[in-house]
């Protein structure tokens, strides 16, 4: 790659003029909701900004393609949660596991037993749980926002709650 | 106990607590994807700054005289760029030809079912590994979505039947191509190959399988209209003249794509750098083009320590 160069890998088509309304519209109504699912997923608040960021930044760039889709904010969750699992992945590496306590703050009124077992999850675990559970999305919706199938979501689902269920009763 | 409840309402108070906001619109509308803001404003500043010191030393220092060659002919444009082996160029290149080929990018390498890169599995095929930034979406729109192992290294992976295999980490995707993919190879391949985005954002090739050079440039990327390959080998035609550097210079016109190429080799390392122009590159113009080496990854190691891991298929648009 080089460096020093404008990062433009997708020819934008038709005007901006023309998208920007009704790209406004959906970063307005959508892009504090995915800081908020992504923060959870990922566990960092600055890291789910900077992928939400990311993510919006793509989609504006290939709006006339991304408005287009079922669910755009699904789209746009994917982009980011692989984003910043990407930087996840390059940071544990570097700082050898301890990722986790640099990055996650824990709230004040909290359940710390249920929100470990959360984090224990896997990742992509953890984000069929967030979409079905905190967002609400559809099994539809979810398996379209994370390209698998609904079965996957499903079984998932079934797996991280059965997980969470052991893990919280055995804390008590 | 009602876990889902229980995790609904444990998800919704992290949820609230979510303090960071996202910037106004036209910020992002504005933000260059895969460098964060800050970051970003940094490298605004420092090159404001260094744009500032050149004007500095322009004016301050003792001016040259460049007779019959105007200075625009000798601009370089020095960039670092990275293969998928980890080996890092630093390349001094033509300025006219950097700004333009920034378009599209793409990596490429061979991929080895082997223990080590002595002891190559031939039983085995051997697949080309083609990785650029991008989704599956776009790639592969009508191939399957995989269930993935948990074994598996990769964020999704979608097949496209007797063709393609797609796989996604992060905002980098891997297509893989070859002759066989039978179920077998397709875990062998969702196992073994992996994507890590470093520290400069560049892509790195981290897999257990053997990377190996492709038949077609190891590193391209595509402008509207002049385009820089990057191939790990030695050039085999002879030079014409040669760079201030010591580089050398073969000239192969093709008129028929109405495109010129440059091609630069270098004795001591087996590497070869195409330069795709629409107008012939002059020897003044490569005066000041430099190579240099900065970091061997695992095929330039390989290739100078005299290896050699098999055939090199090329089936890929990367391909030339």
């Amino acid at each position: 790659m080089l460096a020093g160069e404008p990062e433009s890998e997708v020819p934008v088509a038709g005007s901006a003029g023309d998208r920007r309304p009704s790209f406004v519209a959906f970063y307005d109504a959508t892009a504090d909701r995915m800081v908020r699912a992504l923060a959870v997923t990922l566990g960092d608040q600055e890291l789910a900004r900077d992928a939400t960021q990311e993510a919006m930044a793509r989609a504006w760039r290939s709006w006339d393609q991304v408005e287009g889709y079922t669910n755009p904010a699904g789209w746009v969750y994917r982009v980011g949660l692989n984003w910043g699992r990407s930087r996840l992945r390059r940071v544990s590496r570097e700082v050898l596991g301890r990722v986790r306590e640099r990055t996650i703050t824990q709230p004040d009124v909290f359940d710390p037993a249920a929100w470990d077992a959360l984090l224990d999850l896997p990742v992509k675990h953890r984000a069929v749980v967030v979409l079905r559970l905190l967002e609400d999305w559809s099994v539809a919706d979810v398996a379209d926002a994370l390209g698998i199938p609904q079965g996957t979501v499903r079984s998932r689902q079934h797996h991280a709650l059965e997980q969470l269920r052991e893990r919280l009763e055995a804390d008590r | 106990m009602n876990v889902d409840e229980h995790v609904r309402n444990q998800l919704r108070d992290h949820a609230d607590q979510v303090h960071v906001r996202m910037p106004p619109v036209d910020q992002v509308i504005g933000h260059v994807p895969r460098r964060p803001l800050g970051t970003a404003i940094t490298v605004a500043t420092v090159l404001v700054a260094v744009v500032a010191l050149a004007v500095w030393a322009t004016r301050s220092l003792p001016t040259v005289d460049v007779v019959d060659t105007p200075p625009r002919l000798h601009a370089v444009t020095v960039v670092d760029a990275t293969l998928l082996d980890g080996t890092r160029l630093h390349l001094a290149l033509p300025a006219k030809v950097v700004a333009d080929a920034t378009v599209q990018r793409w990596w490429a390498g061979s991929l080895y079912a082997a223990a080590s890169l002595d002891q190559v599995d031939t039983a085995t095929p051997a697949w080309r590994l083609d990785v650029r930034l991008g989704t599956l979406d776009d790639e592969l729109p009508d191939g399957q979505t995989v269930d993935l192992p948990d074994t598996a290294r990769a964020d999704h992976a979608r097949w496209q039947p007797g063709s393609r295999l797609g796989l996604a980490f992060g905002p980098w995707i891997a297509i893989i191509s070859g002759d066989s993919r039978t179920a077998d190879h397709l875990d062998l391949l969702l196992d073994a190959v992996e994507l890590t985005e470093t520290n400069t954002g560049d892509v790195e090739y981290t897999g257990s399988m053997v990377l190996w050079q492709v038949d077609s440039p190891e590193l391209r990327l595509d402008g509207t209209t002049t385009a820089i390959s990057v191939f790990l080998r030695r050039c085999s035609d002879p030079a014409t003249s040669h760079t201030a550097s010591g580089l050398g210079i073969v000239r192969i016109d093709d008129p028929n794509r109405g495109r010129h190429l440059t091609v630069l080799c270098s004795d001591d390392i087996p590497l070869e750098i195409w330069l795709e122009t629409p107008e012939p590159l002059s020897d003044t113009a490569l005066t000041h083009v430099e190579v240099d080496v900065i970091t061997s990854g695992s095929i330039l190691t390989g290739i100078k320590a005299g290896r050699a891991p098999g055939s090199r298929p090329n089936t890929n648009p990367a391909g030339n």
